[in-house]
């Protein structure tokens, strides 16, 4: 036997090992080609999004990513890239860092710092549960609530709304790191974002709906604010994330919900209102007045009433960890005596002789109070100032931001033309264009006094603004909506002083906004009358069960543009003298029956979950428009079609019917022996 | 696998391949008769036939190796090794079965194993083999450098991946196995390569 009989084979791996090159690990491992991202691990997920943990090989740390859940809408593609970008553009300490934005076989994807530690979520309810914390000392809850505002209020000076502020939004690691994630619902003030910014700022509504996913409104119930709610008309702003920073701090003070209830149309009535218990009122824990102050300040109603920065909430809260008196508690003399006591114990307890220096000193401090105060509005004058040098700077780009409202407003977007628009005047106040597209987008939503306000600006005198004026009078607030009989009779008035654009804009606001079935029923038989002037009555019927909207036999009916968004499954406009299928624009419709109408071309037809389609007696003579479309029903009798090419392209249609003679026995010969072919004379 | 920069170099084999005298013999035999050992043995040899083989063959290619061009291109020094020790064996057996028949030792079955044993087999024997030649080859002339704490983990993790249950095993703190096998390994890959450049890998 041998040595070489014993060889241990084993040996053998480091030769491979040795020819992989260690000289310079670190360099190959750059060079290595294959996926830079690996070992994944599901962490968790939020609306359309999906976290998880793996391995980055290049840098070789763990890092988060995010990618769209699977199956989810493409439509969402465009709102996940831009959170992205919204994230990315965000460069602080207390903000969860984007590292790399890319797609993947298409599928969009971005990483982030991963964060090990909790959620504010779960420290909140270890607290609740009175486990064992770090956090059991309110200061130090505090100093953890001034790194969520010092986020917050970066994020206001780069022009970004978070508005979803909550403590599952924030992360906590063992070592102090304090983040704020998930910017999916932020929004950017256009007039206020850095240039490459605009880029991601909504223009579509597709981009960015009102309403998430599964049809709720955008924030999270509990921590949003009343204007996030979708039941009162109020802007978002920057006082929508003080919001909800005063119900994060007051879940800190309370560990409890400012806003709960078992049922969310409760939690949003209770929001809307600001109802809610006092911190003290809920909890067990001492909560100190001047914080207790601070979160009802923060929680306020009405936008007004709350701080007007974040950063005027923070200085509050160091106020009282500095052991002065916060603001909202409307200092007396005796609270400041008592916090400076509290500060200077000591000496507070030395002598009556030192109590007496004490006295003098303390008048002293006072007035520097005072003094600190006057220095603080100097300050306060000194931004302000800075401000509007900033705004002049920005004079140029106010004509872009006209642009892009205009563009909006021609495609009916009049939210984000709005948006733009009051960007443009803010930043030029001279540029007349933009005073007038604000004016007439304030019309379209009914806010005649925003609107005149405009007009004055704009120099604008027509019968618009006389309309106008006459409108401020029949209701001044512009909160209020009209009611459906004010409405019709304005939009009547449009027509008859040949206002098309505007009668038009008004009838597409109307239809397009969140409205309830019976006012859009009532709203459409009153818009189908004032669009058809000549027309003495209409049938309009619709039946809820069946969704099956029924207006055929009202031949002298032309336009039904306002019947757009209705929420018809099936619709029976035969024997109508409609000539196109505009008024069928975003309704859902399984069934369409447009028989006996004056339609000449299937060029205007969208509905393209359309199964069952009665083109009968019509005047249509060529069937490209259907080709590809999921029909299954399809009735061309007494119509101009005479060839069979386009049938023969719409894979699933199980039946036809077409008259007698209208196709020749050689193109019958071509019809799939599947479909059943009905013949009426 | 070795630089361009190294190949102005002389290795061993080419002092071999050019100074054929007493010294440089046993070098060869010192560095190769162990790797034809194990090929031979590879080949369905036994222990008493191949140490007969063994010689011959080593002759053969001390012989041959002149007349061997090294071209790394065309075909590696190990399997031009590889195919002139089958040949040898081959035809060592034919010799034997057609004296020996009365033999027990059946070399017509060895005779037709050989046979079946296809080229790339060769390459995959010549591979394989040398690399754990190499390899042990490396640690022989290394592992006298290493305290026998430090050479026992090595050895032991190359079947046991864990450091931690190593480190129970040998009672070191995990810290300890992690050094002991980063240095250890780190010095096999530098013998390794030297020894295969060296040897015409």
């Amino acid at each position: 036997m041998r040595k070489e009989d014993k060889f241990n084979r084993n040996f053998s791996q480091l030769f491979e090992e040795a020819y992989t090159p260690e000289e310079s690990p670190l360099e190959d491992a750059l060079k290595r080609p294959g996926d830079r991202y690996k070992d994944f691990e599901f962490y968790r997920e939020g609306g359309i999004k999906e976290i998880s943990i793996c391995l980055d090989s290049r840098t070789g740390r763990q890092v988060a990513m995010a990618r769209m859940k699977k199956n989810s809408d493409v439509d969402r593609k465009e709102p996940f890239i831009r959170e992205a970008r919204i994230n990315a553009a965000l460069q602080h300490p207390n903000i969860v860092p984007v590292y790399d934005v890319g797609l993947t076989n298409n599928e969009p994807w971005f990483t982030m710092k991963f964060i090990d530690g909790q959620s504010l979520k779960e420290i909140i309810q270890k607290l609740k549960n009175q486990e064992e914390s770090r956090f059991n000392n309110l200061a130090d809850r505090l100093e953890l609530f001034l790194k969520v505002c010092d986020a917050v209020a970066y994020s206001h000076s780069r022009g970004i709304l978070h508005l979803d502020l909550k403590p599952d939004n924030i992360r906590v690691s063992e070592y102090g790191d304090v983040v704020l994630c998930d910017w999916g619902l932020a929004d950017v003030i256009p007039s206020e974002c850095d240039e490459p910014l605009l880029e991601v700022c909504s223009s579509t509504t597709k981009d960015f709906d009102e309403m998430t996913l599964d049809g709720t409104v955008k924030g999270t119930p509990g921590y949003m604010a009343p204007e996030q709610t979708g039941m009162i008309k109020e802007r978002k702003g920057k006082h929508t994330d003080i919001f909800s920073l005063g119900a994060v701090l007051y879940s800190l003070l309370t560990y409890k919900k400012a806003f709960d209830g078992d049922e969310l149309e409760s939690i949003l009535t209770k929001t809307v209102n600001a109802d809610f218990l006092k911190p003290s009122q809920v909890s067990d824990n001492h909560i100190p007045f001047s914080l207790e102050a601070v979160c009802l300040k923060a929680l306020s109603k009405r936008p007004e009433d709350r701080y007007s920065s974040v950063k005027e909430l923070q200085q509050e809260i160091r106020d009282f960890i500095n052991g002065f008196t916060t603001e909202a508690e409307n200092a007396s003399i005796m609270k400041s005596l008592h916090f400076w006591v509290k500060r200077n114990r000591t000496l507070s307890i030395i002598s009556a002789f030192a109590l007496l220096l004490l006295l003098g000193l303390m008048i002293t401090s006072i007035i520097n109070l005072k003094l600190a105060e006057t220095n603080a509005k100097e300050v306060a004058d000194k931004l302000r100032i800075e401000k509007e040098y900033h705004m002049r700077i920005n004079k140029g780009a106010a004509p872009k931001f006209y642009d892009r409202a205009y563009v909006a407003y021609e495609s009916f977007q009049f939210d984000d033309a709005l948006n733009f628009c009051n960007s443009a005047a803010e930043l030029d106040e001279s540029l007349q264009e933009a005073w007038k597209l604000k004016a007439n987008l304030h019309f379209i939503r009914q806010e005649f006094k925003a609107a005149k306000e405009a007009f004055k600006r704009a120099r604008e005198e027509s019968i618009l603004t006389e309309i106008n004026s006459e409108y401020v009078q029949i209701k001044a607030n512009d909160k209020k909506s009209l009611s459906t009989k004010q409405y019709l009779e304005l939009i009547t008035q449009l027509r008859d002083n040949g206002l098309l654009r505007e009668f038009t804009n008004l009838i597409h606001y109307k239809i397009f906004s969140e409205i309830s079935l019976d006012e859009r029923i009532e709203f459409c038989k009153g818009a189908v009358i004032v669009h058809n002037p000549h027309m003495k009555s209409l049938k309009f019927k619709f039946n809820r069960e069946f969704k099956h909207l029924d207006l055929s036999g009202n031949t002298d009916m032309q336009v039904a543009l306002c019947l757009q968004n209705f929420p018809a499954a099936s619709a029976d406009f035969s024997y109508t003298d409609i000539s196109d299928f505009i008024a069928f624009r975003k309704q859902s419709l399984n069934a369409l029956n447009v028989a006996h109408t004056s339609i000449y071309e299937l060029h205007s037809l969208e509905n393209p979950e359309l199964r069952n389609l009665d083109i009968s007696h019509t005047g249509i003579g060529n069937l490209r428009g259907l080709a590809g479309r999921p029909l299954i029903k399809l009735n061309i009798s007494h119509n101009a079609v005479t060839s069979i090419g386009h049938i023969l392209q719409i894979p699933q249609l199980e039946e036809l019917t077409i008259h007698k003679g209208q196709l020749t026995k050689s193109e019958l010969y071509h019809l799939p022996k599947t479909i059943k072919l009905i013949e009426v004379d | 696998m070795s630089d361009d920069s190294n190949q102005t170099r002389v290795t061993l084999l080419q002092k071999l391949q050019t100074n054929q005298d007493d010294h440089s013999w046993d070098d060869f035999v010192r560095y190769y008769e162990g790797y034809i050992y194990i090929v031979i043995r590879n080949l369905g040899v036994g222990v008493e036939d191949s140490k007969d083989i063994l010689q011959e063959i080593l002759l053969k290619i001390w012989k041959a190796l002149p007349n061997y061009s090294y071209d790394r291109e065309k075909c590696r020094f190990r399997t031009w090794l590889c195919v002139v020790i089958r040949n040898k064996v081959y035809s060592f057996f034919k010799l034997r079965s057609s004296r020996n028949s009365r033999l027990n030792v059946s070399y017509d079955d060895l005779l037709q194993n050989l046979d079946l044993i296809s080229d790339a087999e060769i390459d995959k024997i010549a591979e394989t083999e040398w690399q754990s030649y190499i390899s042990n080859l490396a640690w022989e002339n290394l592992q006298d450098q290493f305290p026998k704490l430090a050479k026992e983990v090595f050895e032991a993790s190359l079947d046991e991946e864990s450091n931690s249950v190593l480190a129970e095993r040998f009672k070191v703190a995990e810290s300890s196995v992690r050094v002991y096998k980063m240095r250890i390994r780190k010095a096999m890959h530098k013998e390794i390569i030297r020894l295969n450049q060296e040897l015409g890998g």
